[in-house]
C-alpha cells in the first residue's frame, strides 16, 4: 500500500466530493482482499442470507395457518407475496447493499469492499447486476473454476470480478 | 436454536466467561438424562406399540386412544396437560426426547450458561435456568391446543431461553462475539447482540408459539414453553440489575465492582475526578462505548482545564472500530477539541488508518463555519505520519482540493489559498494554560 499515485482529476464540486476522491484513491491503493478472507464472507453472506430467507419463509408457513384455505392449498396470491417478498430480499441483500455501501454485509464485517478496479468508485448498479447473475452463474457453469480463479491470478480477481471490472480490496490497513 | 453460535460478550480477556460453569451444567444435564433414559426408551417402544395397533385398525383414534397414551411410561417423570405435578415440572428440565435432542440441548445450555457467566454467578445461573425452564413447561402444559392431554412436556430450551433472555438484558447495548466456523483467524464476529434479538425470538418464536395453540399445529417443537422462558429471562434480570443496583451504561461485574467501590468526594474537587474515574472504567473494559461517550463529553464540556496527557489517554480508548461505528460522534469530538485549540494526540493520527480519517472527516464538512477545522484535522494527520508512510503525496492532493474549496475567510486557515497562517495551527496546545507550558506540543510522541 502506498505505491498508488492518485492523479488530479479536476477540480472537485464540493468537500464532499474531495473526501469521496480522497477514498477512492485509496480504495485502488489498497491490497487485495486474500482468498480465504472473501470465502470466508462468502459463507457468511450465505448464512445470512439463509436465515433472512428461512425466517420469512417459515414466518409466511406459520401466517397460512390463520390465512391458508380450508382445502390446504396455498392461495396463488399469498404464494406470489412470498416469492416477491424473497426476490427483494435478495436484492436489496446482494445487489442495494453492494451498491449503497460498497459491500454485502459479511464483506463490510470484513472490511473488505467491492470497487471498480480502475476508479476505485462503488459499482454502479448494472456492474453489480452482471456480478452476481452473469458473472457467478459464469463462474458456476465452468465447475466453480471462475470462483478459484484468485488463487492463481496475480491480482486475485475471480471471473466476475472480470467480467465487470470490479476488485474486492481489503481496507484496513493501517499506517503502521 | 443456533444461528452462529455466540462465544461471549465483547469484553477484555480477563473478563471472558469461565469455562467451569458451563461444563457442570452439561455435567448435570448427561447424569440426570442417563438415570431417565431406560423410562425414555421404554415410553418410545410403548408408542411405537401403540401406533402400530393404530395401524392395525385394533384401536380406534378417539376417546380409545386416550386410554391408551395415558398409560406412557414418560408420564411417570414428565408432566402433560391432563396429568402433571410440581415435581415432574422441575424433572422435566432433565429429560430429552433422544439423545439427539440432549446433544443439541448440550450445546446450547454450554453456550447460554458460559455466556452470562460473565455477569452473574453460577448460583444464579442454575436458578434462572431451573425456575426459568419450570414455568415455561408449566405455561405449555397448562395451555390448551393439543392433539392429546396426554402428550408429556419435556426438554431444556425453556431454561435454555431464560439464559437468554438473561443475556440479552445484561449485553443488549454492547456486542456479542461470535464464534464462526471457517478455519481462519478471522473466524470471530462482534455484531450487536440486539440482531440476534430480533431474528430469533421476536420473529419466529413469537409467531410459533401462537401457532402451537391451533390443533393442527406447525411442528412439535414446545415454543410457547420457549417464550415463557425467555420472557422470564428477561423479568428476572431485570429484576436481579435492580437489585444490584447495575447502572445502564456499565457492562462487566468488574466495572461494576470498581463503580460500586468508588468513594465520591463529598464536594466535587475538579473535573479531574470524573475524568479519572471514566479512564479508569476504560481501562477495565475498553469496549464499552458509553463510558468512551462520557468521557468525551467530560473532555469538551472542561476543556481548558483538562490536560494534554489526559487527552491522549482518552484517546487510547478511540480505536478504529469505534471511529466506523460512530465517525458522526468521533468528528464531534474533534470538531470541538479543534475549535478550542487543543491538539490532537498525534501518537492515536499515526495509528489510525487512513479509511477511518476519511470517515470521520466526512462528518466534519456539514457546517460551512467549520469547514476550516476539516483542513487543520487533515494537515495534523499528515504532520503526525512517519515521512515514509506512503500517503503524503495523497494528503497534498487532498490538501490542495479541500484548500481551493473552505472559504477563505478565517484567520487560521493556512491552506494553499495564499491566506498565510499555520496549516497545523488547531493541533497547537493552547498557550498560556497552567497544563500547557509554552513549546511542550509536539514532544513525548
Amino acid at each position: 500500500m502506498g505505491k498508488y499515485v492518485p492523479f488530479q482529476k479536476g477540480r472537485p464540486r464540493s468537500l464532499q466530493d474531495a473526501l469521496d476522491e480522497a477514498e477512492e484513491d485509496h480504495f485502488v491503493d489498497c491490497p487485495e482482499a486474500p482468498y480465504l478472507l472473501r470465502a470466508a464472507a462468502a459463507i457468511l453472506d450465505t448464512i445470512f442470507l439463509t436465515i433472512g430467507l428461512t425466517s420469512f419463509n417459515r414466518v409466511a408457513t406459520a401466517l397460512f395457518v390463520y390465512f391458508g384455505t380450508s382445502d390446504g392449498t396455498v392461495p396463488v396470491l399469498f404464494s406470489s407475496f412470498v416469492i416477491a417478498s424473497d426476490v427483494t430480499l435478495v436484492y436489496v441483500y446482494c445487489l442495494w447493499t453492494v451498491h449503497r455501501f460498497g459491500g454485502s454485509p459479511a464483506k463490510l464485517l470484513f472490511n473488505l469492499r467491492v470497487v471498480d478496479t480502475e476508479t476505485g468508485k462503488r459499482l454502479e448498479l448494472y456492474q453489480i447486476f452482471l456480478r452476481e447473475t452473469v458473472g457467478k452463474a459464469l463462474s458456476l457453469a465452468l465447475l466453480g473454476f471462475g470462483f478459484f480463479l484468485p488463487l492463481i491470478r496475480h491480482d486475485q480477481r475471480a471471473l466476475h470480478d472480470l467480467i465487470c471490472s470490479s476488485s474486492v480490496k481489503k481496507i484496513d490497513e493501517g499506517v503502521k | 436454536m443456533i444461528l452462529l453460535v455466540p462465544e461471549s460478550p465483547e469484553v477484555p480477556n480477563y473478563h471472558l466467561p469461565r469455562l467451569w460453569q458451563g461444563l457442570v451444567l452439561v455435567l448435570i444435564l448427561s447424569i440426570a438424562y442417563s438415570y431417565v433414559e431406560p423410562v425414555v426408551t421404554r415410553d418410545r417402544a410403548y408408542v411405537d406399540g401403540v401406533q402400530k395397533l393404530v395401524d392395525n385398525g385394533t384401536i380406534q383414534l378417539g376417546t380409545e386412544k386416550e386410554s391408551y397414551l395415558k398409560l406412557r411410561p414418560l408420564l411417570e417423570i414428565a408432566p402433560a396437560h391432563a396429568d402433571w405435578d410440581v415435581k415432574r415440572l422441575l424433572l422435566a428440565n432433565f429429560i430429552h426426547g433422544n439423545r439427539v435432542h440432549l446433544f443439541l440441548n448440550l450445546i446450547a445450555a454450554y453456550a447460554g450458561a458460559r455466556i452470562c457467566t460473565t455477569f452473574l454467578s453460577f448460583f444464579w445461573i442454575m436458578f434462572i435456568f431451573i425456575v426459568g425452564g419450570t414455568l415455561g413447561l408449566t405455561g405449555s402444559v397448562l395451555l390448551p391446543g393439543e392433539y392429546s392431554p396426554y402428550i408429556p412436556h419435556v426438554g431444556a430450551s425453556a431454561g435454555i431461553f431464560a439464559l437468554m433472555g438473561t443475556y440479552y438484558i445484561y449485553n443488549f447495548k454492547f456486542r456479542t462475539r461470535y464464534f464462526f466456523w471457517f478455519p481462519s483467524r478471522h473466524g470471530k464476529l462482534a455484531l450487536p447482540t440486539s440482531w440476534f434479538f430480533f431474528f430469533d425470538v421476536i420473529l419466529l418464536e413469537l409467531v410459533f408459539s401462537m401457532g402451537q395453540l391451533y390443533p393442527t399445529r406447525l411442528d412439535s417443537i414446545d415454543h410457547i414453553s420457549h417464550v415463557i422462558g425467555f420472557t422470564f429471562g428477561v423479568s428476572f434480570a431485570l429484576f436481579l440489575r435492580l437489585i444490584q443496583r447495575w447502572p445502564n451504561f456499565i457492562h462487566t461485574r468488574g466495572e461494576l465492582m470498581f463503580w460500586h467501590n468508588l468513594k465520591q468526594p463529598p464536594i466535587p474537587a475538579s473535573v479531574h475526578t470524573p475524568l479519572e474515574t471514566w479512564l479508569r472504567c476504560l481501562e477495565i473494559n475498553p469496549y464499552n462505548d458509553y463510558i468512551k461517550k462520557f468521557l468525551f463529553s467530560l473532555i469538551l464540556q472542561y476543556q481548558e482545564n483538562i490536560r494534554d496527557e489526559q487527552i491522549e489517554r482518552a484517546f487510547r480508548f478511540v480505536r478504529p472500530a469505534f471511529c466506523r461505528r460512530d465517525a458522526p460522534y468521533v468528528a464531534g469530538v474533534i470538531k470541538g477539541l479543534l475549535k478550542a485549540q487543543r491538539r490532537i494526540p498525534p501518537l492515536w493520527l499515526r495509528n489510525t488508518p487512513y479509511d477511518v480519517i476519511i470517515r470521520v472527516a466526512r462528518h466534519m464538512v456539514t457546517d460551512p463555519e467549520e469547514q476550516i477545522l476539516l483542513y487543520q484535522f487533515i494537515s495534523a494527520y499528515q504532520t503526525a505520519l512517519p515521512q515514509d508512510a506512503g500517503f503524503h503525496h495523497k494528503l497534498e492532493l487532498l490538501l490542495t482540493k479541500i484548500g481551493g474549496l473552505i472559504p477563505q475567510r478565517s484567520p487560521g486557515f493556512g491552506g494553499p489559498g495564499g491566506i498565510p497562517g499555520n496549516a497545523s495551527a488547531g493541533n497547537t496546545p493552547p498557550q498560556g494554560t497552567p497544563h500547557s507550558p509554552p513549546g511542550k506540543a509536539g514532544k513525548g510522541y
